[in-house]
């Protein structure tokens, strides 16, 4: 089986953003960058399909600057066969759409039967790559996928639904699969891996290779501008709770966090 | 070869001593090569990334043991064969990416750090260095997997700084033509579980006398390892004992030939230091941020302690005093891998800076965060205890400071002979100035590369070093010879050439910097690069103006008075 896995490259977590003069990006000279968090789970997936099946080949594309370079590289220390950078100028800026028909242009040319994604960038965080990508191929798509298995030619997923609870479904090939982050343990690159990295095989198709037209992609083909973007504003609300007995306190916590502060 | 070595621009702290700044061959701060920059980035990363998840440095602290599983996760993620050559199934690194890998490890974890460095910085190394195709291809495989974890076996004791003194023997014997060694070692890191040793013993007997360097494996009939024993801090490593008795070596487990043990055992030490100074740099990084995260926190008096002038102070040394040990560090192992040669004296230099740079940065962490330092459920008191042994193991900094400095005394050494010489035969001034070839005898001049906005800084560079090699004229002038015996003068001849040192990787990294990304994009470092400098020349002046003082007579007569009484000399009641 032939499974293409598309990365993005986004700051690491621990950046300090700063935001353009302009107000609408972010500074991005002096930033560090890793793979998307997400991303590293659906390069893990496509990994363990290729070893469970023993066979296949296992191809990671991103679409980004040079600096990009690396986050492919990672992917193919992790031990993807071979690498796809969309690097050309043409390609940058744009939207979901822009990237997903750009995303979905590679896996026609490369045939391949899957083709997993992470769920959201940890950067702009639109989340709607994968199912822009799977309407433009045609092909049934599952979002937060916890689990995948190769079934009879077809695909058994688990998806995570509301309140930890999972639904099983088999999906048919070929198919795309938004994966999420932590469905299991992503494998540690090894300086073996590594080294074997830079001596795989990465190319640059451009548009016209696969067959895009400039005013489809990039800034050209964008419908969403972003008017501006700022920092969350600061708030400095603090609560004690009060309760004699540490299981009553901890259950006032957690409500709280769920009704009021809504993060978990 | 000679050749290349030829063309070789001097080792840069001999031009500290003459005078005369080498301004060319250390500028532009030497860059990574791409590739090798980015698999080293990929390595730190991926280490970052298995520590966050498996490294509980609190256990291994309190269990005094780095447990099995992690030393052979290691060797799974191919750490343990870093700097072993690609043929022999290793990464290759060059000094600059296993710097950083110390480094990181170092952050994280100082027993890790010592671990790896037993067994690739030094256990290693004579293989690496002197091992011959046949020892190599048996061995370095397994060292680079982790199967075959190494060690480094000189210390005795009664041999430690003078290794010289060892008493390990290896007798030859004719009959079963192997040798065999006898005696015993002492702290030796990885004693507990390393599979291959590299031993230092006096071999005698037909195949030759003098020192060499012997493997013995674990296993080998008549070897045996002590208990680990119980230390102040980088407690997880395994610190040993090895007894010898009548071990059988085979001649093909020579390491070079008999007679060069102790230039192989002084040239692995040589090479291992620098990346002791890059950990060490490592460890004051993790110390700094957590100072700074406490004193943003802590609130004293209304305020967060970082707004007092005596925190701040603190905080600002501590990052600037890391900046000029991470420079001198990186352009030391930046020259290395540029060059393809060593830099002895430099490594050694940097060791000495790192590990007190470190020691002093840790204590300054212990202040600021006040009485939670000292206790035993933070981490400061690790970082604290860990920090200390740096400064006495891999040559302690005492012997590094007096190795490094004759070594860097000898150029200029030559030149004042040969002027003294030229004074007697009644030379005119010219035949004077010719004689004195190697010394500048005039100020030293900014160097080229400094740009307009650190112009000061550079000046204050210029001036420390000129005002440091006159004196180093003027007490070989007075002492010749007997500056051997001058350790007073010394010590200060080598902290002056330790700071300039350091002034000189810093002028030459933040003028890299300002270059190729402009002011605007340097400003921390240009805020480091001042705050370092500012410093570091007032050190030198100070080091320089006091070369010879009343002082050193009265530590000699009290040194005199304290070894014939035993103890304080001057009880009060
Ligand atoms: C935790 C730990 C791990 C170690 N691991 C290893 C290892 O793996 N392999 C190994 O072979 N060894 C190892 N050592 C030994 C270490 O290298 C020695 O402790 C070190 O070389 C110093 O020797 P010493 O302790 O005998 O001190 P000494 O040599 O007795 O020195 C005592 C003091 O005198 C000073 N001094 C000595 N000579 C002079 C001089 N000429 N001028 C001025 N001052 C001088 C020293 O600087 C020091 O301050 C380890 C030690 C420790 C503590």
């Amino acid at each position: 089986m032939k499974i293409l896995v598309c990365i993005k490259q986004v700051p690491d977590k621990d950046a300090r953003l700063v935001l353009d003069d302009a107000g609408r990006g972010i500074v991005q000279a002096d930033l560090n960058w890793e793979v998307n968090e997400s991303d590293r789970y659906a390069v893990e997936t496509g990994l363990r399909l290729k070893q469970t099946l023993g066979q296949g080949e296992v191809v990671v594309c991103t679409l980004g600057p040079d600096r990009a370079r690396k986050a492919l590289n990672t992917a193919l220390a992790m031990g993807a066969d071979r690498g796809i950078h969309l690097s050309d100028p043409d390609y940058r800026g744009g939207d979901p759409m822009t990237v997903a028909r750009v995303l979905a242009a590679v896996a026609r040319s490369e045939q391949a039967e899957l083709v997993l994604c992470g769920t959201r960038s940890d950067d702009e965080g639109y989340g709607q790559t994968p199912i822009l990508l799977a309407g433009l191929l045609d092909r049934p798509a599952v979002f937060l996928t916890m689990g995948v298995e190769v079934q009879d030619g077809s695909l058994k997923v688990i998806r995570e639904l509301e309140a930890g609870r999972q639904e099983e479904s088999i999906v048919p090939l070929p198919a795309v699969l938004a994966i999420q982050s932590g469905i299991y343990e992503v494998r540690y690159t090894s300086l073996k891996g590594i080294m074997a990295a830079k001596r795989k095989k990465v190319t640059q198709p451009t548009p016209t290779e696969l067959g895009l037209s400039s005013d489809q992609i990039g800034g050209t083909g964008q419908r969403i501008e972003v008017l501006s973007m700022a920092p969350p504003e600061a708030g400095g609300h603090c609560e004690f709770i009060e309760a004699d007995k540490p299981d009553v306190a901890a259950r006032e916590l957690v409500e709280k966090l769920r009704r009021e502060a809504k993060v978990i | 070869m000679t050749d290349e070595k030829h063309a070789l621009p001097a080792p840069p702290t001999e031009g500290l001593f003459l005078g005369k700044i080498d301004e060319e061959s250390i500028y532009p701060f030497p860059e990574q090569d791409p590739d090798e920059k980015e698999i080293a980035d990929m390595t730190v990363a991926a280490f970052r990334e298995w520590a966050d998840d498996n490294l509980d440095s609190e256990k291994i602290d309190r269990d005094q043991e780095i447990p099995e599983s992690v030393r052979r996760q290691l060797g799974e993620l191919g750490l343990l064969g870093a700097t072993v050559p690609e043929e022999y199934e290793g990464a290759g690194f060059g000094t600059t990416s296993y710097c950083r890998l110390v480094e990181e490890m170092c952050r994280r974890d100082a027993s890790l750090s010592v671990f790896l460095g037993a067994h690739l910085s030094i256990g290693a190394k004579p293989l690496l260095l002197y091992g011959n195709p046949e020892q190599k291809a048996r061995y370095l495989p397994g060292v680079a997997t982790g199967e075959t974890i190494c060690a480094f076996a000189l210390t005795e004791p009664g041999s430690g700084s003078d290794a010289n003194a060892m008493r390990t023997t290896a007798e030859w014997d004719d009959a079963k033509g192997v040798f065999r060694l006898n005696g015993n070692k002492i702290w030796i890191t990885n004693g507990s579980y390393a599979e291959l040793f590299s031993v230092f013993a006096k071999a005698r007997g037909a195949r030759g006398n003098g020192p060499g360097a012997f493997i013995v494996r674990r296993g080998q009939k008549g070897f045996s390892n002590g208990p680990s024993e119980h230390k102040l801090g980088i407690r997880g490593t395994a610190t040993t004992e090895l007894a010898f008795q009548d071990v059988e070596v085979a001649p093909e487990d020579v390491i070079g030939e008999i007679g060069e043990g102790f230039k192989i055992a002084l040239e692995t030490l040589e090479t291992g230091r620098l990346s002791l100074g890059a950990g060490c740099t490592g460890g004051s990084k993790e110390c700094l941020k957590m100072a700074v995260e406490h004193a943003t926190e802590r609130t004293q008096f209304r305020k967060t302690i970082i707004s007092f002038g005596m925190i701040r102070e603190k905080l600002s040394r501590m990052a600037a005093h890391t900046y000029g040990s991470e420079s001198a560090v990186y352009l030391t192992s930046g020259l290395i891998d540029r060059d393809h040669r060593t830099l002895p004296v430099e490594a050694g230099y940097c060791k000495v800076l790192g590990s007190e740079t470190l020691w002093e940065v840790v204590n300054d962490t212990v202040q600021v965060v006040g009485g939670i330092g000292y206790m035993e459920e933070y981490p400061y008191q690790r970082s604290l205890r860990d920090a200390r042994i740096n400064l006495i193991f891999e040559g302690t900094n005492e012997i590094l400071r007096l190795s490094g400095t004759l070594e860097a005394l000898k150029e200029p050494s030559h030149a004042v002979t040969a002027r003294l010489k030229a004074e007697k035969a009644g030379l005119g001034a010219e035949g004077l100035e010719q004689a004195m070839g190697a010394i500048a005898g005039q100020a030293a001049t900014v160097p080229r590369w400094v740009p307009e906005v650190i112009a000061v800084e550079g000046e204050c560079f210029a001036a420390a070093v000129t005002a440091f090699s006159a004196k180093v004229v003027d007490v070989l002038r007075r002492h010749r010879r007997r500056i051997l015996g001058q350790q007073y003068t010394l010590r200060r001849l080598a902290d002056g050439a330790i700071q300039l040192y350091a002034m000189l990787a810093v002028l030459s990294r933040v003028s890299t910097r300002i270059a190729a990304v402009g002011e605007e994009r340097s400003a921390k470092e240009i805020l480091l690069a001042r705050r370092f400098i500012e410093e570091a020349a007032v050190r030198v002046h100070h080091e320089v103006e006091a070369i010879e003082t009343p002082r050193d007579g009265f530590d000699d007569q009290l040194a005199e008075l304290l070894g014939e009484e035993g103890r304080y000399p001057a009880p009060l009641f």
